[in-house]
């Protein structure tokens, strides 16, 4: 016992030892990220897109006097008691100047409400997306690059409009992503003059859903709107539907946007007849095709792709950060929310992602700059929300979707 | 002091005690004797609370606080109560509380201990440790009385066979016990013990005035000790009376070689 | 200094969040150290504590019932309060159960109340949880706030060791004790045996509550997440038998060494172990996750030599599933029954009796 106690202590200061050393000309950024737990599988390429960003800033100059960006990875694990202990690690011991992360909307409100916030540490999330984070009271101190379900929800209810839609009934999965855009999605579509005839959260993983569609049949709606994973539910969902005759038509987000979807169910029943949203980056955009063009090749051997959920997010929050301190020319916690809000949009001079140097000459200059990033311009609002852009997927006269960017 | 009326137990169809009419008097060892499966240990069991009976009555007649005497029917009360109402027993095989002391083993037993309400364990410190006390001492004198008082602070898993046995019979001099069960005191015990564990019970029987019920198949002790014998056999009595007249009775023969001659004829 | 005064925060989190873990383990050491009860639903009394605790005194929100503002004391009171009635009937129905059936009883019972916290959407919002719950001394200056924190819950956890070990040093820890070891023996001595389990199931599900809802306030959050059987109940068994199930300070001890390894291997992990050693511990991982159940492996990421762009550090949290794996096997066999195994007390006889106890200690 005693043996294992001074093994403990010696590792701690053996560790003590290394921070100090490290810290002569690193900066460090926390990165937390549920790398363990639920969605590790989903995490990987979005860290991945952090370090990629922290290369470009390396290879073109470093930061500041030329000191490296150091990425100190914390595993936040989808938890939110896992997303405190992390936060206090990244804010305590790593001495991070800012963080990036956490991945999941729950871990990210325990970290930023326990921990980051208290601390006076800014935080950039690339893939929380509950609409309950934009109501914190954050001191301006928590940002995201991903979109608020909220404006999913909103979009969705926009386009079932325009597409001519009045009544619709809705079903949703019982989780916190996919209940989140529902209830957004519900108070839009009655804004803008639509009714909901009726509306069933269902638990995932179900055999069959026939009797809440049954129920939800009856109200006369003119289509089903289906807010679930396409896995655990949503194709269930929308084989009973189809095979019983209940609904022909569906609206989905973005847990439905998956390939084994029109494989399951077949491309002549969905053609013209199903829209799924989601959070999307502007293929044609030349900061989209410039972080495309610096990810594919550095993570193709470990099968990411650049095009990964979120995976652009990740850069351009880690591009973001870094860019912040740059701008703000220390290392001080404090400086670091101004000076992403001056970074982020315009006017200046646009930066686009792997333009380290050209910004980096820039700020020594005493230029302002405006980052339009890999998923969109970046403007943050009063909240640190962004809209975010968002494509509408339909199938067309192929055998795959056809996606358009909705403007 | 204890009578039994048509007392029934059936196990999902089998008769385990059918009908079996006993008295335990007061102030006596009686032996419970008969071969496996006769029903002894059922109706313990039932006695002792164990076991609720199918029909039939269990009478117990205590002398109340003024002293007059009262007979109930007590067939289906919880153990507890029954060893309010004085009646202890013990086990074939010992059941003893391993991680406990062997103090501790006896300390358990007594009943009004106030330390058993945490409120009183919290906010009346001084009445629990008072209590405790007295409690302790008679634990000692019960060790005393079993020659156990070398192992007091051992734990009662380490204990032998033999010890454990004792430590049986020491539980039930933790209380006013007016009925005492013994369920087989000298199974697996060596001789010399065995001699020591009879000498233990005619002295409880005669300074403390415990009246005692004893299953055996030690013959030898079962002559010793008891008197009378109740001879049992399918769940019925099949003779009572002193050890010299039972072990004469052919039927007690028959009972115990039982089926075998059956079978035979 | 600064990387000092940094170390100081980290070791008031590990204090704290140790602290909390603590207060569950003394919860079902009552239970399970003690009175030998196998409750397999801890989760299920966490649950109640945190969200009584954060709906009571979290401000309104039309996410879900609050709007009460109730002061944080008389919000984990309540908390407690809750948990008896809830926790009573739960031991009515299932405390005659062997240990067996009471730990599959027990843990269904515990999904049932998070799954109740995750369906009733107007009281808890659901799977996203509850936001907002105020956190004791918020408003004071860093680091005023986070020490008075970590003091609190110790004080809770000091508090409570008293409290438990006055009764575990008692006649009631002793009668308790002998329930666990032998129910006919405890039934023959004349105790009701069923009364005691019960009134032990209770103490220890409200003890699990306070733990629930301290973690609401130290975390801000409740999400159903938070109570899942993995984080909230195994994790709490393997700290009290670790540490040593029956010793209140083996509870402890097993809490907070858990919670520090657990925390602190993911920092060290990367700097104490050579990349190289990724290689090597893939494999068993690997082969590992054939056999045991998702939930408990993670994911690995195989470590990619080409690229050398992903760093060992993003691997570190999977190193540190098998490292706490290994210590708990290390543990496990050089202590059968715990770092602290239990101790058989002397008799309160002896408090204040110096004489008897010279009397003994004397050779005789």
């Amino acid at each position: 016992m005693l043996k294992t106690v001074k093994q403990v202590m010696l590792a701690g200061s053996m560790l003590a030892v290394a921070m100090t050393a490290a810290s002569a000309d690193d900066i460090v950024v926390g990165s937390a990220a549920g790398i363990t737990g639920p969605i590790a599988e989903l995490v990987a390429p979005i860290v991945a897109g952090r370090e990629l960003a922290a290369k470009h800033v390396n290879e073109q100059g470093g930061l500041l006097d030329g000191d490296t960006l150091v990425l100190a990875h914390a595993d936040s694990q989808c938890d939110p008691t896992a997303g405190v202990d992390a936060g206090n690690k990244l804010v305590n011991i790593e001495q991070s100047v800012a963080i990036i992360g956490a991945s999941c909307s729950g871990a990210t409100n325990g970290m930023v409400q326990s921990v980051t916030i208290p601390a006076g540490v800014m935080s950039i999330s690339d893939s929380a997306t509950a609409p309950s984070i934009t109501e914190l009271d954050d001191n301006d101190l928590v940002f995201r690059v991903a979109a608020s379900d909220a404006y999913q929800g909103v979009a969705l209810a926009q386009l079932a409009i325009n597409a001519g839609y009045t009544k619709l009934a809705m079903t949703f999965s019982n989780d916190d992503y996919n209940a989140g855009i529902a209830s957004v999605f519900e108070q839009a579509f009655k804004d803008l003059g639509g009714e909901i005839t009726g509306s069933q959260m269902h638990e995932p993983e179900k055999q069959s859903y026939r009797s809440e569609l049954s129920t939800l049949s009856g109200g006369g709606a003119e289509g089903l709107a289906l807010f679930a994973y396409y896995g655990s539910s949503g194709i269930t969902i929308v084989r009973n539907s189809l095979e019983n005759g209940l609904f022909g038509k569906f609206l989905a987000a973005d847990g439905m946007f998956d390939t084994s979807v029109i494989e399951q169910i077949g491309a002549d029943a969905l053609r013209g007849n199903i829209m799924i949203t989601q959070a999307a980056s502007d293929d044609a955009n030349v900061s989209y095709q410039a972080y495309a063009a610096a990810y594919g090749p550095a993570y193709e051997s470990q099968g990411y792709a650049a095009s990964a959920p979120y995976a652009a997010h990740g850069y351009d929050a880690a591009f973001l950060v870094a860019l912040a301190i740059e701008k703000a020319g220390s290392t001080d916690r404090a400086a670091m929310s101004a000076a992403l809000r001056e970074v982020a949009s315009g006017p200046g001079t646009v930066i686009r992602p792997g333009e380290w140097a050209k910004a980096k000459a820039a700020i020594a200059a005493g230029e302002d700059i405006n980052y339009e990033g890999a998923v969109g311009n970046n403007d943050f609002d009063a909240n640190g929300d962004v809209t975010g852009m968002f494509s509408v997927n339909t199938v067309g006269d192929g055998e795959g979707y056809t996606t358009d960017l909705i403007r | 002091m204890l009578r039994l009326e048509d007392l029934t137990k059936n196990f999902g169809g089998v008769l385990a005690v059918d009908g079996c009419n006993l008295e335990i008097e007061e102030g006596k060892i009686t032996g419970l004797i008969g071969p496996n499966g006769a029903g002894k240990t059922t109706i313990f069991n039932m006695i002792a609370g164990a076991l609720r009976p199918t029909s039939g009555k269990i009478l117990y007649t205590s002398r109340g606080e003024d002293g007059k005497e009262s007979t109930v029917d007590i067939s289906g009360l919880p153990t507890h109560e029954m060893f309010h109402r004085g009646i202890v027993r013990t086990f074939q095989i010992p059941h003893e509380f391993g991680a406990l002391t062997v103090l501790e083993n006896l300390m358990v037993v007594p009943a009004e201990q106030h330390g058993e309400s945490l409120y009183q364990s919290w906010f009346h410190r001084k009445k629990v440790i008072d209590r405790e006390r007295e409690v302790r001492r008679m634990a000692e004198d019960a060790l005393e009385f079993l020659s156990l008082t070398h192992v007091r602070d051992e734990l009662a898993q380490n204990l032998s066979g033999g010890q454990k046995k004792l430590l049986e019979l020491g539980r039930t001099m933790m209380t006013d016990a007016k009925l005492v069960l013994l369920d087989e005191p000298g199974a697996g015990v060596n001789p010399t013990l065995l001699r020591k564990l009879a000498d233990m019970i005619r002295r409880l029987n005669k300074e403390r005035g415990y009246t005692f019920c004893i299953i055996e198949h030690d013959m030898d002790m079962i002559a010793s000790l008891c008197d009378p014998v109740i001879v049992l056999a399918e769940g019925k009595v099949l003779t009572q009376g002193h050890m010299k007249d039972v072990r004469r009775d052919e039927r007690v023969l028959d009972a115990y070689l039982g089926g075998g001659e059956e079978e035979a004829a | 200094m600064e990387q000092l005064y940094g170390y100081f925060l980290y070791s008031l989190s590990l204090l704290t969040f140790g602290g909390i873990y603590a207060i569950l383990c003394l919860g079902l050491n009552i239970q399970w150290g003690f009175t030998g009860l196998f409750n397999a639903g801890v989760a299920g009394f966490f649950a109640i504590g945190a969200y009584v605790s954060a709906i009571l005194t979290a401000p309104e929100s039309p996410r879900h019932l609050g709007g009460y503002d109730l002061p944080i004391p008389v919000g984990v009171f309540i908390a407690m309060v809750v948990c008896v009635p809830v926790a009573w009937a739960i031991g009515r129905v299932c405390i005659r159960l062997r240990s067996d059936y009471l730990a599959i009883a027990t843990l269904g019972i515990a999904e049932i109340i998070r799954l109740v916290f995750k369906n009733e959407l107007w009281a808890t919002n659901g799977a996203r949880g509850v936001s907002f719950v105020p956190k004791p001394f918020e408003a004071w200056d860093s680091p005023w706030d986070q020490i008075a924190m970590a003091l609190v819950v110790l004080v809770i956890v000091a508090l409570l060791y008293i409290a438990i070990e006055l009764a575990r040093t008692s006649p009631w820890g002793r009668l308790m004790a002998a329930i666990r070891e032998d129910e006919p023996a405890a039934l023959a001595a004349g105790k009701n045996v069923e009364r005691f389990r019960l009134e032990a199931f209770v103490i220890g599900a409200v003890v699990m509550a306070l733990g629930g809802a301290m973690m609401a306030h130290y975390i801000k959050f409740v999400d159903p997440k938070m109570a899942e059987p993995l984080k909230a109940t195994f994790l709490v068994w393997v700290m009290l038998i670790a540490g040593g199930s029956g010793n209140n300070k083996g509870a402890i001890l097993g809490a907070m060494l858990l919670w520090f390894i657990w925390s602190i291997t993911e920092t060290i992990a990367p700097i104490i172990i050579p990349d190289s050693f990724a290689h090597v511990v893939y494999p068993f991982h690997l082969v590992a996750s054939w056999f045991l159940p998702e939930a408990w492996m993670a994911t690995p990421i195989a470590p990619d030599p080409v690229t050398g762009l992903d760093s060992w550090d993003s691997k570190a949290p999977f190193l540190r599933v098998f490292l706490i794996g290994l210590a708990l096997q290390i543990v496990l066999q050089k202590f059968s029954s715990g770092i602290l195994p239990e101790q058989r007390l002397q008799s309160l006889a002896d408090t204040d009796d110096a004489s008897a106890r010279a009397a003994r200690s004397s050779p005789s």
